[in-house]
């Protein structure tokens, strides 16, 4: 990874290596988590630990400037998460460092007297301090991957301080900016994948040429992942709820320091990963103007609705805390004007880059102050506040001097990074000459009244007017308390006053990090901010502030509560999520559980199926049954047949016996009959045999005679009859030796016959 | 050789000799009847071993009866094929019928007891016949002895419903034994042999003389041995015959009767039929789609019902669809994975049977939904039914995983993978109606409700050597399948 | 170290808890504590010898080694490569603490003796599929896993546990028939199954497309794939909390494994790739894991949304698969081992919580983080590497997972991967933020701004504690530290299956 660091055409020549930074990041983690294990009794040891690890950073970050002042500081550690961590600082990160370690320890002084009233100490001393590590971690951070690490981690510990409270909003806001800081987190993630598998890298460094046709999606991804920390329209709706229920020093670090380290994210990502060290063609410089001018248009709607929702609210730390989606709204569109302004748009950056210093202050500052108040009074509703300036003179003299400092008056430090802002615009509009970099600038204009009516009414609301009986008693500040909100004061003043201290010895340097030139650069180095034509542009903005608040205070316009539907909550993100959600999950739900019917139908089918097909097998058997049965009634019927025939039998039988019966009847009668007729014959007989000798004797006479006569002519017969015989042939009368003739004549004849047929 | 000889002939005679003298020896010496029976059991074990050596060394022999060579005289034929199945036979009848001295006591008349060994002898005897066997007629006359004793074996129990079983085999079994008679009829016509390796050279010339003839003939011979193996329409006898009969002939009856039918049609298919002949005709095809059909609808069949022994019964329906299967083929591989499924299935089914006797010896129960909680109180016995399940599932581990194995590489080779997916479903189905009863017997949450009485320790050890073997069968299954793949190579 | 110290040190850790089992099961007969004690050490030593492969493993050691003959051409072999290593040696270490944590969870339950004896064959045998060397061992040991794990799935023996547990065995079953059928067409297509270097397919045809999607469906019903994960919310949330750690951190992974192997050695990458396989594994981890996400959401049982999160996080693993490039293997590599990490703590948390309070509605558990702040504390580690919080390891495998993707030019998978980190986050900080920053109902809410909140420690038995604490530390360390073992691992692993099986 440092190879691809060196590789860096815009780094200093100078680089030194130093251990220094990840000290600085690990002291407050390493002490925080140790905190969280010291008993809750111990309060005094919790607040020497998180300061001595808060001024640890501090002293950690001032060690550095003079390496960074120079060139850069880098540090690598291979391996750790198969990636690498890897720390390089230069002086754009280096002034957000310092922001973060001076603000916090400004912080942490003030939460000893705040959080002496709220509950779980230990737990906010160690997330506090280990988000103090985290959100150092990003802005040092010296490639995508470490930056990911760190902004991660930084969105999980500071969770934890939103819901400090832990009442059911608080609850519902810490929820709601958990589940945005994931997703944004996500989608820097794939960022940063993308980046990674297109370039091969993750460093922060040039690489708009490389990126190609899916720079878009890596933009679009890394500025939804970086907008949601820095609050950008739409993605700002967890602001107004997370930083109002936090703790106020909480929502001072949020409000002031977290929502930077978004705004770092967006600088880095429009001003460094999508630039180009060559220069640029046509087509690329059209791209990068388009980007540009989104992103500044992006700012400029957050600044508007910022400040619109700012007014239109009771509540004093959402006043504040729509204010700051505002204030980054000007920071946007300051990115915005520098990008589209590509390598002359110094000014633009500046502009950034200090306004970031200077809304951090004051709007730390802010928070703090309205937490004072809220520390005494228990009270956020401004209808319930007033004529605070009497009971605490110091806190309403600070803040009116952070008002100053955030509404532009000149003198105070909002008005230098305000008027380098605008400028930026001018210039922008000077260089395109386009309406809607005109119109971007009315805009801007209007925002800043606006914020000059806003802060009027808090200012009023919360300092003026009478004081409510319940509120009235005697407060006595806190020392810590009081040097917090004075150095606040100072800073605000300080800056303001001198504003070209913070341009020339920080600003400038960091711009010429990024190589700006042209005439903007030129006039930025003798930047003379108390000239009448910025004061002028100043001037013209109180004016129309009043004009705007007079009327709108008198008609009551400012109490006006714009309806439900006109909420970017219900406009967009409660259908989003609900919708979206509940689709997926209906779906979800619906696909699996139709596969589980779809396993259990079919289940209960092929059960079903089943049991048909033991109805076949009753049908086999039923048809051998019922065959069988058929052959049964078969034999039934041949058994009767058989019984029929011998019934048959039987009754022929019987007949046949009767039939003898009548027989033997008729037997024995005939019988008789026979017996009588028998004596008759033998009567007959007798006297025929009578009969028969006298006969006889009669025919033995004429036999004799006849007898003689017929022998006489049988022998004439005989001779003539053996005369007749010897003349017929007759195969009787064949002798052998013929035979033997017919058959050697066949042979003969056969022999012939079979070879003449060849 | 000598004595060794006469081997063939002599397993199966000491078993028509011992069936002979048992009755007698039940009245005179009661107790040497059962050992005498073991050791005639154990003898043709050892000599099918034997045989098994010197078929190995010698090839296939041929032993003619009384010295009368073919065509008149009766010839056995000893091969590789012929040997696993004797060694199956001989294995699991001497199992079962040490199974069987301790439970025929619960399950029949003291007085009968003679009797049974006669006809298990009988039994024993003619389906060894049946094996060895080289000629059509003998086959016959083995196959009647067989049918005849396996309904008496069913019947000798006395109740209503094994004579009615008993009197539907015999029936079924008459009119199976009628067609083959028929088909025999027609072959000796249209060749004037029976011995197999006559008929064999003389049918490739007679096919183109009779070819209608012989067809017939085939039809009739997959009708007979259908009915008597209850391949899957003609199976209507062998639930009612299977489940009433005592549980030793039950586990005889499916572990090895109804495969013995298998094995001749098998024996006639591939020894008596040429190919030519199963060329023209799907015959093949027949056998494998009723197979197949069977696999699978007596799975179905088995799910739903609620009589354990009947599941059985119905399950062994299943089962021998996957040995017609393998028959139907004609594949040498998925043939390997017919005849192990032979040995395979009887070993299992016989143990699932034993288990079943074991249950009902020692609770009385027969219905399945009764039987929830039992393996507390019998866990070996459920532990042997729950290793028979996963064999009949085809669990890795088991004999029945390698039967599909080759089934199922069969059937790929011959580029039919529904086949595959036949035998994967029957699979399932089996686990669908196995499992249930082996995890309610283990992990019923209620107690079981029936008294148990004490298991003879007989009919665990018998139950702990069927475990065995279906795990060796599972894991160590080479040397079996290199034996069945040189037993069946000389048909491919 | 030489290749038969190999094989006799694979062949202990596969039969040395396949051999304790019935020694656990009698010795339950005699004394409680003694079998408890075996099962400790018998899943100890096994994790012992497992560890002691690993100077083998990373020198790229591979040895195959053929027990005996099944059948012939069909081996029971055993194989040690990098792969085998990576998953023994995981599952072996989540199964030793689970055991340990069933010491005391198990101490109130029934059937113990039953239990331990059982866990340990089950160990066994997923040590055999990790080792086996062939896909016919490979599914021997599959199915012995699989129904012995049946027992632990219904162990609790109610009506609900007996549902799910049939559900789960049909479903076993006939993934096991699948598979079953592939292994079978790989040997009629290849003539062998055994494990090589190459791959045993070398062409695709309609019947290797068969195959392919029968070990889809046997592997893929394993790991919970989208049609066939319906069992796996119904099992896991039944069976008792260390076998749900077991059964959605380590079982699931023999899917996983089985898919790995067989995309690289029956088939090939290029096989894969030219067929269009990928997409279909592709396809179907992208609806797993958006389904499982979604559905995980609307679920109230504590358990039921965890094992619904498995669905969804094995289709990372399944999604890696498909990508087939360096990076996408090497992060699915090593989600195998996050999720074991991730998903076994939060089974055992949410069983410490049960075990303890017996709260399973995600409802109910407001504040039990003030009860139990260190079951939640390690709940909440494993909960945000699950959504993907760097530098957790979730993060880790989240991140190379999505490199692979885009390396492979599917920006659309990261989507899908953020997206389901996304729903991560919407159902798994619903539990973690209110268990510590929400007072339990029944809780008075106190009065004013001074409500301090109490915390009551009423925490389940260090037994329990231990193996959650260790997980949790590795957790974190294998996704922070430089150097990272497991990783280098999951890359080296990747190296070896890419580049066909050869280091």
């Amino acid at each position: 990874m440092f190879a691809a660091a060196s590789g860096h055409s815009f780094a200093s020549p100078e680089v030194y290596q130093s251990a220094l930074p990840l000290w600085v990041i690990l002291v407050p983690i390493l002490l925080g988590t140790g905190l969280y294990f010291l008993k809750e009794e111990w309060t005094k040891v919790l607040k020497a630990i998180s300061l001595a690890a808060s001024f640890f950073a501090l002293a950690g970050v001032m060690l550095l400037f003079p390496m960074v002042i120079s060139g850069q500081v880098c540090f690598d550690l291979i391996d750790f998460m198969q990636m690498g961590l890897f720390f390089r600082i230069d002086l754009i990160g280096w002034i957000f460092a310092l922001i973060i370690a001076l603000v916090w320890t400004l912080a942490t002084v003030f939460s000893f007297a705040y959080m002496d009233y709220e509950h779980n100490l230990r737990r906010y001393y160690s997330l506090l301090t280990i988000t103090l590590g985290a959100t150092l971690g990003v802005v040092l951070a010296g490639d995508f991957f470490t930056l990911f690490l760190f902004f991660e981690m930084m969105t999980l510990s500071s969770f934890i301080l939103v819901i400090h409270e832990q009442d059911s909003e608080a609850m519902k806001a810490g929820m709601l900016y958990l589940y945005l800081g994931i997703g944004g987190g996500l989608c820097l993630l794939f960022a940063v994948m993308m980046l990674f598998s297109i370039t091969g890298s993750v460093d922060i460094a040039p690489a708009f040429n490389l990126l190609g046709g899916q720079r878009t999606i890596i933009f679009i991804c890394f500025l939804i992942g970086f907008g949601v920390k820095a609050g950008l329209v739409p993605l700002h709706i967890w602001l107004p709820q997370a930083h109002p229920v936090a703790p106020s020093p909480a929502s001072a670090l949020l409000s002031g320091i977290l929502i930077k380290s978004g705004a770092y994210g967006i600088l880095r990502v429009s001003l460094v990963l999508f630039s180009s060290p060559d220069g640029l063609s046509d087509a690329e410089a059209s791209y990068i103007f388009n980007l540009g001018n989104s992103l500044m248009w992006i700012g400029i709607i957050t600044m508007f609705l910022g400040a619109v929702m700012a007014i239109l609210q009771s509540n004093m730390k959402r006043i504040l805390a729509y204010s700051s989606v505002s204030q980054i709204g000007y920071i946007a569109a300051a990115i915005g004007a520098a990008t589209l302004m590509n390598r002359e748009g110094g000014m633009g950056f500046a502009g950034a880059v200090y306004h970031v210093i200077n809304h951090a202050f004051f709007k730390a500052g802010l928070f703090m102050m309205v937490g004072t108040v809220f520390m005494f009074t228990r009270e956020l509703e401004l209808p319930r506040l007033g004529g605070m300036f009497k009971k605490m003179p110091l806190v309403g003299i600070t803040f009116l001097i952070a008002a100053f400092g955030i509404t532009g008056i000149p003198g105070f430090n909002g008005y230098a990074s305000k008027t380098l802002i605008h400028d930026a615009l001018l210039v922008a509009m000077e260089h395109y000459e386009l309406f809607s970099i005109e119109l971007a600038e009315k805009i801007f204009v209007l925002t800043s009244a606006l914020t000059i009516c806003y802060f009027i009414k808090i200012f009023r609301g919360v300092f003026l007017g009478p004081v409510p009986e319940k509120l009235d008693l005697e407060y006595r500040l806190p020392v810590s308390v009081q040097a917090v909100l004075v150095s606040f004061a100072l800073v605000i003043t300080g800056i303001g006053l001198f504003p070209n201290f913070v341009l020339e010895k920080i600003i400038i340097p960091a711009a010429s990090i990024l190589h700006y030139e042209g005439p903007a650069m030129e006039h930025l180095h003798h930047f003379h901010f108390f000239e009448w034509h910025p004061l002028e542009a100043m001037f013209i903005v109180i004016a129309l502030a009043l004009i705007i608040y007079i009327p709108g205070a008198w008609r009551g316009w400012f109490e006006w509560k714009p309806p439900w539907w006109l909420s970017i909550y219900a406009i967009i993100y409660k259908p989003v999520t609900e919708k979206l959600v509940a689709a997926a999950c209906r779906m979800g739900v619906l696909v699996d559980s139709s596969v589980d019917n779809a396993y259990n139908r079919s289940g209960s089918y092929a059960r079903e199926l089943c049991s048909y097909v033991v109805d076949i097998d009753r049908g086999i058997d039923k048809f051998y049954a019922s065959s069988g049965k058929a052959a049964r009634k078969l034999a039934d019927r041949s058994a009767e047949m058989d019984s029929g025939l011998d019934h048959l039998y039987e009754k022929s039988g019987e007949a046949a016996r009767k039939l003898a019966d009548r027989s033997a009847e008729m037997d024995s009668a005939l019988d008789e009959t026979y017996r009588k007729t028998g004596r008759a014959a033998q009567k007959l007989a007798r006297q025929t045999t009578d009969l028969d000798k006298v006969l006889n004797k009669v025919y033995d006479q004429a036999g004799q005679k006849t007898r003689e006569e017929m022998e006489k002519m049988l022998a004439e017969k005989k001779n003539k009859e053996d005369r007749r015989e010897r003349r017929k042939w007759n195969i009787k009368n064949l002798s052998f030796d013929n035979l033997l003739l017919v058959l050697v004549l066949a042979v003969v004849l056969f022999i012939i016959f079979y070879f003449s047929r060849f | 050789m000598g004595p060794l000889e006469h081997l063939p002939v002599l397993m199966v005679v000491i078993f028509f000799c011992g069936a002979f003298l048992m009755p007698l020896l039940f009245r005179w010496a009661r107790p040497i009847c059962a050992p005498l029976m073991v050791a005639i059991l154990a003898a043709a074990l050892v000599m099918a071993i034997i045989i098994l050596q010197s078929v190995y060394q010698l090839g296939p022999q041929l032993y003619h009866l009384g010295g009368w060579p073919p065509p008149w005289g009766i010839e056995l034929k000893v091969d590789l094929l012929r040997v696993y199945m004797l060694l199956v036979l001989f294995v699991i009848s001497l199992w079962i019928f040490i199974y069987a001295l301790r439970d025929l006591g619960n399950e029949l008349k003291e007085e009968l007891i003679g009797w049974y060994y006669t006809l298990y002898a009988l039994l024993v005897g003619s389906m060894a016949g049946i094996a060895l066997t080289n000629d059509l007629f003998n086959l016959f006359v083995m196959m009647e002895i067989c049918a005849i004793t396996a309904c008496a074996i069913i019947s000798i129990k006395e109740d209503r419903e094994c004579l009615e079983a008993s009197f539907k085999y015999l029936i079924l079994s008459a009119m199976g034994t009628g067609c083959f008679l028929l088909g025999v009829a027609m072959l000796y016509m249209a060749t004037g042999y029976l011995n197999y390796d006559y008929l064999h050279g003389s049918l490739v010339e007679a096919i183109a003389l009779y070819p209608r003839n012989l067809l017939l003939a085939a039809a009739l011979f997959i009708v007979a041995f259908g009915t008597k193996a209850a391949l899957f329409p003609l199976h209507v006898w062998l639930p009612d015959a299977h489940a009433s009969a005592p549980s030793p002939s039950s586990a005889m009856l499916s572990g090895l009767v109804i495969k013995i039918y298998a094995f001749a049609l098998l024996i006639v298919f591939y020894e008596v039929f040429p190919a030519e002949m199963l060329q023209g005709v799907p015959l093949n095809e027949i056998i494998l789609w009723l197979g197949s059909l069977g696999a699978m609808f007596g799975s179905i069949y088995a799910m739903l019902q609620t009589d354990l022994k009947k599941m059985l019964a119905f399950s062994s329906i299943g089962q021998i669809g996957y040995i017609f299967m393998g028959i139907g083929f004609n594949h040498e591989m998925a043939l390997i994975g017919g005849l192990y499924h032979v040995g395979v299935h009887a070993v299992t089914k016989a143990m699932l049977f034993m288990a079943a006797g074991v249950i009902i010896y020692a609770t009385g129960v027969r219905k399945i939904s009764d039987m929830d909680g039992i393996g507390r109180n019998l866990p070996l016995t459920m532990a042997a039914f729950a290793v028979g399940s996963a064999s009949m599932i085809g669990l890795p581990g088991t004999g029945g995983l390698i039967s599909k194995w080759y089934l199922s590489l069969g059937a790929l080779e011959m580029g039919r993978p529904f086949f595959v997916i036949i035998i994967l479903i029957s699979s399932l189905l089996n686990a669908v109606y196995y499992m249930p009863i082996v995890i309610n017997a283990f992990l019923y949450h209620g107690e079981f409700q029936f008294r148990v009485k004490p298991v003879p320790r007989v009919m665990l050890a018998t139950l702990i050597f069927g475990m065995i073997v279906i795990i060796i069968s599972g894991v160590f299954s080479r040397p079996a399948v290199v034996l069945l793949e040189d037993a069946v190579s000389r048909f491919f | 170290m030489t290749d038969s110290t190999i094989i006799v040190l694979i062949t202990l850790i596969i039969v040395l808890p396949i051999i304790m089992t019935p020694v656990i099961f009698f010795a339950s007969r005699y004394s409680e504590r003694l079998r408890n004690s075996l099962a400790v050490i018998t899943s100890g030593l096994t994790f012992a010898l497992t560890i002691a492969l690993y100077p083998a493993a990373v020198q790229g050691n591979v040895v195959q080694q053929t027990l005996f003959e099944i059948l012939p051409r069909l081996e029971l072999s055993i194989r040690f490569d990098i792969l085998s290593f990576c998953l023994a040696a995981i599952s072996s270490f989540i199964w030793f603490l689970c055991t340990i944590y069933s010491l005391d969870y198990m101490a109130k339950e029934h059937a113990c003796s039953r239990y331990y004896p059982v866990l340990i064959l089950a160990l066994g045998s997923c040590q055999g599929i990790y080792f086996a060397g062939d896909f016919f061992s490979l599914f021997v040991f599959f199915e012995l896993m699989s129904l012995i794990a049946y027992i632990l799935v219904i162990h609790e023996e109610t009506e609900e546990a007996m549902r799910a547990g049939y559900k789960y065995l049909v479903m076993t079953i006939i993934g096991g028939l699948a598979l079953f059928f592939g292994i079978i067409i790989v040997f009629e297509l290849g003539g062998t199954v055994s494990l090589g270097v190459g791959s045993i397919i070398q062409e695709t045809s309609f019947l290797a497309l068969i195959a392919f999607i029968c070990f889809l469906i046997g592997f893929g019903m394993k790991a919970g794939m989208f049609p066939l994960h319906v069992w796996l919310p119904d099992a896991h949330p039944v069976a008792p909390s260390p076998a749900s750690a077991l059964l959605s951190g380590v079982m699931l992974k023999t899917g996983a494994y089985g898919l790995l192997r067989v995309i690289f050695h029956v088939f090939s990458v290029d096989l894969m790739l030219s067929g269009g396989w990928d997409t279909i594994l592709g396809v179907l981890a992208v609806i797993t894991i958006l389904l499982g996400s979604a559905v995980a959401l609307t679920q109230t049982d504590i358990k039921r949304r965890l094992a619904y999160s498995s669905i969804s996080q094995l289709g990372y693993i399944l999604l890696g698969m498909s990508i087939l490039n360096d990076n996408a293997i090497t992060g699915a590599v090593f989600h195998i081992f996050s999720h074991a990490f991730m998903k076994s703590i939060l089974f055992l948390a949410a069983g410490a919580i049960i075990w303890k309070t017996g709260i399973r509605k995600i409802a109910d558990m407001r504040g039990i983080g003030r009860q139990m702040p260190v079951t939640m504390g390690c709940f909440s580690v494993a909960a945000l590497a699950m959504i993907g919080i760097p530098p957790l390891n979730g993060f880790l495998s989240k991140w190379t997972l999505s490199l692979g993707a885009l390396d492979a030019g599917m920006p659309f998978y990261v989507l899908v991967l953020l997206i389901s980190s996304l729903l991560n986050a919407l159902y798994y900080l619903p539990i973690i933020i209110p268990a510590f920053f929400d007072v339990p109902g029944g809780e008075d809410h106190g009065t004013g701004d001074q409500h301090e909140i109490k915390f009551n420690i009423k925490e389940a038995t260090p037994g329990m504690l231990s193996p959650l604490v260790i997980l949790a530390i590795c957790t974190l360390v294998f996704g922070l530290t430089p150097n990272n073992i497991v990783f280098i691992l999951s890359r080296l692993t990747s190296a070896f299956l890419l580049l066909g099986g050869a280091l």
